[in-house]
C-alpha cells in the first residue's frame, strides 16, 4: 500500500533522513502522483497570479505587446470615479447581503433543528436552491421581480393596493433586490449552522431551564456564544464571496451593472475593463486592489472576533 | 543476432505500417493550409456557410476552411483572445459591439490593396458608398459582406388596416411623415395599455445604438470628424435637438403611453420578438429586420417604411459589414482566395437568397427587391436606397472602442428610459463622465 514518505509522517523519522530502497521508491511514487496537481497549481493558479501582478504594471489590450506603465494603472484607478463607485456599491451590497443572509440562514437552521415530521424533506427543500445553476436562478428572479409582469409586485398590489418597487429597474432598489435574491443561496450556510446547532450540548439548555431562563435568554446566552465560531466562519466567507459577486448581476443587467451604474459591483467593473474594454493591465491592477481590500477586511474581522467568538477548547 | 518471435514480428510490422501512414498523412497535411473563418452565430446564415465551405474546398483542395461560430456577446472577447494567443482568425467581419475602426487602429487587419492591385480584382460592381466606408487613406481594408441599407420602421399591416390607417410611406422624402404623425399613428394603434399581459403597443423601440433618436431629430451626438478619425473628444449630448429627441422617446412610454416600459420590454422580449407576436404595431430597428422577418409574411403581413423625421435634417443609421483579413494571418494568400470567393457575385447572390440581407453589389439589388412578397419591388427600391441616402454608418463600426462608449451612453440615458429624470436633467448629469470616457479612449489609442 502506498504511504506518505516517512519524513512527512513526523516523529523520529523527521530527524533521520536515511531511506530504504523501498521507501525511496514510495517517495518517488508519492511525488509522481502529486505531480499533476502541482503542475495544475503552477500553470493554472500560481502562474496567472504572477502574470496578473506583472500585467498590472503594463498597458495591454490583448493584441499589442504589453507596454510598461509603472504604477500608472494604480494611480489612474484612484482617479477613476467608476472605480470608487463600484467599490462603494460592493460595500453596500456586502452590508446588506451578508447579515441578511446569515440571519435568514440561522433562522431556517433553527427551524430545521426542531423535531417535526418530514424533516429530511424540508432540509432538502432549503438546500436545493443553493445547488441550482446561478444563471437559472438569476433568470427566475428576473421574472419574479419584474415590476410589470412579476408575481411579487402582483401580490404587493393585490394585498396592499400599492404599486410595488421597480426592483432591478430602479437605481435605489437594484442593490437591495440583489441582496434579497442572494437569499436564494443560503442553503449551504443553513447546513453549516445546523451542524453547529446540533453540536451544542443539550445539558446547557436543561441547566438554563432549571435556572428559569426563557427562550430569548437561551438563544442569546447559550446558542449564539456556542455557535459563534461558525458565525465567524460564515461572516468571513460571506464577506469574501459578496465582494466577488458577479454572476446574478451580470445576467440580469446584461453585463452592464445598470441602471446608470447603480449595480456596477467591483468584479463586474473589473470584467468590463478586462473583456469589454480590453484594458488587461488596468483590470489586473483592480484585481490586486480587490485582493488587498478583502485581505484587510478579513484581518479586521478576525481581530475584532477575539472579543465575541467563544472557543470552548481555549477555556 | 536478435531473434524475433511471431509476436515480435507482428509488432515490428505494425510499427512500420503506422510510421508510413503517419508520414503520409503528415506530408498530405503539410501541403494543405487551413484558413479560419470566424462568424457570428446566426441560424439563418449557417446553411449557406456550410455549403459555401464545401464548394470552396472542392475548388481549392489544398485549402481547408475552419469555421468558428461565436455568439454576439462572445464575439469580441473570443476574437481578442485568439489574437492574444497568436492564433487570430484569418477572415471575419465586425459582428461584435465594436468594429472596423477599432480593428484598424489596433493593427488587427491587413491592407487588401496589394492583393487587389496584383490581381486587378474587379471592384466596379460594388456600391461605391459601401466600398468607400472601409478605405483608410485610399487603401482598402475590407470588402463588402453585406449592407442593411439603413434603419427602418417595420409595421404590421394587419393592425394598420384594422385601425383604418394608411400605411407609412416608403419615400424618405415624404415631408408629411413626421414624428408627430408617427405619434398620432402610435396612439391610434395602441390597445389595452394598462394591462401589460394583453396590451398591443402602437410602437416598440428596437433602435440600437442610442444615437438613433438624436439623429432622427437632426443632430448626432458625435462630431462628424469622429467618423473619419475614429475618435471623439466632445459630444453634443446637451444640444437642444438631442434633448428633444430623448424626451420624445421617453414621452412615448410615460406620457403618451404607446410603448412599453423597460421592464415590459424585457419581459416581452423574453417571450419572443414582440413585433412578430403581434404585440407591437410599429417597430424601429436596423436593417437586420429584413432577415429576422423574412419568411413570416404569411403569418403576419409586415412592411418596411421610412423612419419618421423629427427634423428636416434627420438621418438614420446604416449597418454595413466588410470581410476583413487578419494582418498576422499565417496564410494570407489562401485567406485572400477565400475572401474573394466570399465576395464573388455567385456567393453573394446565394447569401442574399438564403438570408435576405442585401449585399454591396449593384447587380444584386434587383434580386433583393423581389424577395419580399408583401412589398412591391418599387417600394423596396425606394425604401432601401432612401435609407442609404439618408443614413450615416453606425458609430460602432467607425469609432474606436465603441463597446465602451456604448456602455457609457446607455448608463447615462438609463434614467430617461426608466422615466426617472427628464431628458434635459439626465443628459446634463451624464455629460461629464461620457466626455471623459471619449477622451480616455482617444488618449489610449490615438497614438497607435
Amino acid at each position: 500500500m502506498l504511504s506518505p514518505p516517512p519524513f512527512l509522517s513526523g516523529g523520529e523519522d523527521c530527524k533521520v533522513r536515511v531511506l530504504s530502497p523501498q521507501a525511496r521508491r514510495e517517495e518517488r511514487a508519492f511525488y509522481l502522483f502529486l505531480l499533476p496537481w502541482i503542475i495544475g497549481l503552477i500553470v493554472f493558479t500560481a502562474g496567472p497570479v504572477v502574470v496578473s501582478f506583472l500585467l498590472s504594471f503594463t498597458k495591454y489590450d490583448m493584441v499589442s505587446v504589453p507596454e510598461i506603465r509603472g504604477a500608472g494603472n494604480y494611480t489612474e484607478l484612484f482617479r477613476d470615479p467608476l472605480f470608487w463607485k463600484s467599490l462603494k456599491i460592493t460595500l453596500y451590497y456586502t452590508t446588506l447581503a451578508v447579515p441578511l443572509g446569515m440571519m435568514v440562514a440561522l433562522l431556517i437552521a433553527m427551524l430545521l433543528n426542531q423535531r417535526v415530521p418530514f424533516l429530511p424533506f424540508y432540509r432538502t427543500l432549503y438546500y436545493v436552491p443553493s445547488i441550482t445553476p446561478a444563471v437559472a436562478g438569476a433568470l427566475l428572479w428576473q421574472w419574479l421581480l419584474n415590476p410589470d409582469f412579476g408575481i411579487v409586485n402582483y401580490y404587493i398590489f393585490k394585498i396592499f393596493r400599492v404599486r410595488g418597487p421597480q426592483w432591478f429597474f430602479s437605481e435605489q432598489w437594484v442593490i437591495p433586490s440583489f441582496a434579497i435574491m442572494s437569499l436564494w443561496g443560503v442553503g449551504q450556510a443553513v447546513v453549516i449552522f445546523l451542524a453547529s446547532l446540533q453540536s451544542v450540548p443539550t445539558t446547557f439548555y436543561e441547566a438554563a431551564t432549571v435556572d428559569g431562563a426563557g427562550p430569548l435568554a437561551k438563544f442569546f446566552r447559550i446558542t449564539i456564544p456556542m455557535i459563534s465560531p461558525t458565525i465567524l466562519f460564515l461572516l468571513v466567507t460571506g464577506i469574501i464571496g459578496s465582494f466577488q459577486v458577479f454572476t446574478p448581476i451580470f445576467v440580469i443587467t446584461v453585463g452592464r451593472g445598470g441602471p446608470n451604474y447603480a449595480s456596477l459591483v467591483y468584479v463586474l467593473y473589473l470584467f468590463q475593463n478586462a473583456f469589454r474594454n480590453f484594458r488587461m493591465g488596468y483590470a489586473a491592477a483592480q484585481a490586486w486592489i480587490l485582493f488587498l481590500v478583502i485581505l484587510l477586511l478579513t484581518l479586521l474581522v478576525l481581530k475584532i472576533s477575539r472579543s465575541w467568538v467563544y472557543y470552548e477548547a481555549e477555556r | 543476432m536478435l531473434k524475433f518471435g511471431l509476436f515480435g514480428k507482428l509488432i515490428a510490422i505494425t510499427v512500420v505500417v503506422v510510421a508510413v501512414l503517419v508520414l503520409g498523412v503528415s506530408l498530405a497535411l503539410a501541403q494543405k493550409v487551413t484558413v479560419s473563418w470566424f462568424v457570428r452565430s446566426q441560424p439563418e446564415e449557417q446553411p449557406w456557410e456550410r455549403t459555401l465551405i464545401k464548394e470552396f474546398e472542392s475548388k481549392n483542395p489544398n485549402i481547408k476552411i475552419n469555421l468558428i461560430i461565436v455568439k454576439w456577446d462572445d464575439f469580441e472577447p473570443k476574437l481578442n483572445a485568439m489574437f492574444a494567443a497568436g492564433t487570430p482568425p484569418d477572415i471575419w467581419s465586425h459582428w461584435g459591439a465594436s468594429g472596423f475602426m477599432d480593428y484598424y487602429i489596433r493593427g488587427m487587419i491587413a491592407d487588401l490593396t496589394p492583393f487587389i492591385e496584383k490581381e486587378k480584382f474587379d471592384l466596379s460592381d460594388f456600391i461605391p458608398e459601401v466600398l468607400n466606408l472601409y478605405k483608410v487613406g485610399g487603401r482598402i481594408y475590407g470588402l463588402p459582406c453585406l449592407t442593411c441599407g439603413g434603419s427602418f420602421l417595420y409595421y404590421h399591416k394587419g393592425l394598420f388596416d384594422k385601425a383604418g390607417l394608411a400605411h407609412p410611406p416608403t419615400d424618405w422624402e415624404d415631408k408629411t411623415w413626421t414624428t408627430d404623425k408617427f405619434l398620432d399613428y402610435a396612439r391610434k394603434l395602441t390597445r389595452d395599455y394598462a394591462d401589460p399581459t394583453k396590451a398591443i403597443y402602437g410602437y416598440f423601440d428596437g433602435f440600437w445604438p442610442g444615437t438613433a433618436w438624436p439623429l432622427l431629430f437632426g443632430q448626432d451626438i458625435f462630431p462628424a470628424s469622429a467618423y473619419e478619425t475614429g475618435f471623439a473628444e466632445e459630444a453634443f449630448v446637451t444640444h437642444p435637438q438631442v434633448i428633444k429627441a430623448y424626451q420624445f422617446s421617453q414621452d412615448l412610454v410615460f406620457k403618451n403611453k404607446v410603448s412599453p416600459t423597460q421592464a415590459g420590454r424585457v419581459a416581452l422580449e423574453a417571450m419572443g420578438n414582440p413585433f412578430i407576436s403581434g404585440r407591437a404595431a410599429m417597430y424601429t430597428t436596423g436593417g437586420w429586420g429584413w432577415w429576422v422577418f423574412k419568411g413570416l409574411e404569411k403569418e403576419f403581413p409586415w412592411g418596411a417604411a421610412a423612419l419618421p423625421k423629427g427634423h428636416p435634417d434627420a438621418k438614420c443609421i446604416i449597418f454595413t459589414d466588410p470581410w476583413v483579413l487578419a494582418k498576422t494571418s499565417k496564410n494570407p494568400d489562401a485567406a485572400w482566395d477565400f475572401l474573394k470567393f466570399l465576395v464573388s457575385k455567385e456567393q453573394q447572390e446565394k447569401y442574399l437568397k438564403a438570408v435576405g440581407a442585401p449585399q454591396g453589389r449593384h447587380s444584386l439589388l434587383p434580386v433583393f427587391y423581389e424577395l419580399y412578397p408583401t412589398m412591391t419591388s418599387t417600394q423596396m427600391e425606394e425604401v432601401f436606397l432612401g435609407g442609404l441616402r439618408n443614413g450615416i454608418e453606425s458609430p460602432n463600426h467607425l469609432l474606436v472602442r465603441f463597446d465602451q462608449i456604448d456602455s457609457a451612453l446607455r448608463a447615462f440615458t438609463d434614467p430617461i428610459n426608466l422615466g426617472q429624470k427628464t431628458a434635459a436633467d439626465a443628459l446634463k448629469d451624464g455629460e461629464k463622465l461620457f466626455v471623459e470616457t471619449l477622451r480616455k479612449i482617444k488618449a489610449e489609442y490615438a497614438k497607435k
